[in-house]
């Protein structure tokens, strides 16, 4: 296709120049030219899958298509340029005949209008960004008004969350979930915003709670309740940043992806990868050699340092990676907060984060140009032992001299960019973690 | 010292608690013996309270809260007509008015104590959000779409953002010692200013505390645009 020519050109002379890695500039070139481009190259596949929600779509996205490789010639937007530019580009990148997309939750609707995704695979519905996207609520309803016009798309859909599991309860929907016998945390963590029942209004019971407002619940008053799992998983044990492990029909399975939430995300992978005809033994054999995508619990070494790189963008994703920092008892920890268009304009969600219970860090350097509002909330979440940097760069320096062997470094994105360049210009490894 | 926090679980959008967390670590250290009582929907009326907070939420959330909250009128009235201090946010701040007017002319009834209105509007109101008032410079971050007219005082006057309705320089409101503001999340946490007011009109004493960090924070605040950007 002429298109697809313009769009490897641009591709290739931005990339050459150094101007970038032009994952969403040369699609945006190609859909100035040709605004029904996405349409045309959408029906050119076989089927295609879309991944949406708040959290982990680059994980879920990057695994399945990394699976689905191993079976079907896959175009996918791997670097989590997540808007129609960004699928556009992928297209450039290799035109395949399945599609494996993650979109913005926000977004979805620009992508669904020119042909129905085969399987939409829904993540998680938490509250993120709310500079932009205002309310929770607006996202469920541009759901419900977009998805109730498609007729073939399957879902898949965490139904561990409430809000979720009732909105999809009409659709075409597979379940997955944990079914695990315990709870992992005590209580429903602040910054739940669905934890009262979708029908009745009234606060849910419940009788797990995994995390967020995420677990085993039931209304007393009209009974709605967790939907019966297409696939669960049972059992979770996880190792710092050294992998899960996932008990799925009776037997475990080993992943080097890192953190609780993850067993959610490889489930959605398996679940979307079932309904295409793969046992759950083929995607395992299949994901072996899966590598976490940028900065989400990326392993780097230094000389004798360990460092991980670790994405935070709201507060339940916040929470949860403190968590796994806590396993792997960081020496240093670096904060990095910005406050761009592409981390939120607004930091107010550093409130909603548990740093109270889940720091144990010796020392904590803090940086980006929201610096001082992690500095306050930390001092009231009693942690003193920190240092403000008004420059990251000097912060990112101070951190390589310092003694500390064992850093974890958890940044906003666009502050995740400067790091990641900065660190280039030492010599950085690529390590496994013993 | 007892810090009412009204319907954490459910008017708590971005942050809000950050407040009560402030206050409440602020006591402590001024050795007040703070003691945090949460109610919720369906709970019993509380006893009474030193501080009584309330932060927003989102349209559903606020449905859920409405008829037990109009059952809290004279808790909140007295409370207020003493002089005691009270904090409310965005959400909050709306349903403490005469009424809400929604998109389709439907008149919401708020609480009636404090004398502003708010109607619907269609543009969202979002940023950085700096005023003047006369506690000094006060600072934070506004995300709404209601347009609120008061009667009486303003908390200040907008520097930089919309504030009560982007367009009489107004923001938030003030009577005897309750205040409400646009200002969401940790509202308190960058104006010290206030934390002290607060505690003052509890203790009747002053507040001597090190607030050098959040003085900065509001100092770096105040050099912000509407909404950031950077490069590069």
């Amino acid at each position: 296709m002429f298109e697809i020519e313009i769009g490897k050109l641009v591709r290739n002379t931005i990339r050459n120049l150094k101007l970038g890695d032009g994952s969403t500039f040369a699609g945006r070139i190609v859909y100035k030219l040709d605004k029904d481009i996405l349409r045309k190259i959408l029906n050119k596949l076989d089927f295609y899958i879309l991944i949406t929600g708040t959290n982990g779509k680059t994980t879920t996205n990057n695994l399945t298509s990394f699976v689905l490789s191993k079976k079907y010639n896959i175009t996918t937007n791997k670097e989590g340029a997540n808007l129609i530019y960004g699928i556009i580009t992928s297209f450039f990148e290799n035109f395949g005949n399945v599609g494996v997309f993650e979109v913005d939750e926000f977004h979805i609707n620009k992508v669904i209008k020119y042909r129905e995704p085969e399987i939409i695979g829904i993540t998680n519905l938490f509250r993120d960004q709310l500079d932009r996207y205002t309310e929770v609520n607006k996202i469920r309803t541009l759901w419900r008004e977009n998805f109730s016009n498609l007729k073939i798309t399957k879902f898949v859909v965490n139904s561990d969350d409430p809000s979720l599991s009732y909105l999809f309860k009409d659709f075409n929907t597979y379940f997955y979930g944990l079914e695990l016998s315990y709870s992992r945390i005590s209580e429903i963590e602040n910054l739940s915003d669905s934890h009262y029942c979708p029908n009745c209004k009234i606060p849910l019971k419940y009788n797990r709670i995994y995390y967020s407002h995420l677990g085993n619940y039931e209304c007393i008053t009209c009974g709605m309740k967790n939907p019966n799992n297409y696939l669960s998983i049972s059992d979770i044990r996880t190792f710092g940043f050294n992998g899960i492990e996932v008990k799925i029909k009776n037997k475990y399975y080993f992943f080097d992806v890192s953190g609780f939430y993850n067993a959610y995300n490889i489930l959605l992978s398996i679940t979307i990868c079932s309904l295409l005809g793969l046992s759950i033994d083929e995607f395992f054999e299949y994901s072996r050699g899966f590598k976490v995508p940028f900065s989400r619990g990326e392993k780097l070494k230094y000389g004798n340092k360990d460092i991980i790189l670790m994405l935070v963008k709201n507060p339940t994703g916040f929470n949860e990676t403190l968590r796994i920092a806590k396993e792997e008892n960081f020496e240093l920890l670096v904060i990095s907060i910005n406050d761009w268009s592409a981390d939120g304009h607004d930091v107010s969600w550093l409130w909603d984060v548990d740093f109270e219970e889940n720091i144990n860090a010796k020392e904590i350097f803090l940086t980006g140009n929201r610096v001082y509002d992690i500095a306050i909330r930390l001092k009231y979440a009693n942690y003193r032992n920190f240092r403000i940097f008004e420059n990251y760069r000097e912060c990112i320096d101070y951190s390589l001299n310092s003694n500390y062997k064992k850093i974890g470094i958890m940044a906003t994105y666009t502050s995740s960019l400067l790091i990641r360049k900065h660190l280039s210009k030492y010599h950085i490894t690529k390590s496994k973690l013993q | 010292m007892r810090i009412l926090h009204l319907y954490y679980d459910l008017m708590n959008t971005y942050g809000d608690r950050g407040n009560v967390i402030v206050l409440y670590e602020v006591a402590e250290k001024m050795n007040l013996n703070p003691q945090i009582i949460r109610y919720t929907v369906g709970d019993k009326i509380p006893p009474r309270s030193d501080f009584i907070f309330i932060g927003g939420g989102e349209d559903w959330q606020q449905e859920i809260i409405y008829r037990d909250f109009m059952n809290l009128k004279n808790y909140i009235l007295e409370h207020i007509e003493e002089g005691k201090p009270l904090l409310a946010i965005c959400g909050g701040y709306q349903l403490l008015g005469k009424y809400y007017r929604t998109q389709d002319g439907k008149i919401i009834e708020g609480l009636n104590i404090f004398n502003i209105y708010t109607v619907s509007g269609n543009r969202r109101m979002v940023g950085n959000l700096i005023v003047e008032s006369r506690f000094g410079k006060l600072v934070g971050f506004e995300n709404h779409s209601g347009k609120t007219y008061i009667e009486g005082s303003a908390l200040g006057k907008v520097i930089m953002g919309d504030g009560n309705n982007s367009e009489d320089k107004t923001e938030g409101y003030i009577y005897k010692s309750a205040i409400g503001t646009y200002m969401h999340g940790p509202f308190l946490s960058k104006n010290p200013e206030i934390v002290k007011y607060i505690i003052s009109s509890i203790i009747k004493d002053e507040v001597n505390l090190d607030f050098s960090l959040e003085l900065k924070a509001k100092q770096k605040t105040l050099q912000f645009k509407r909404l950031n950007e950077g490069r590069f």
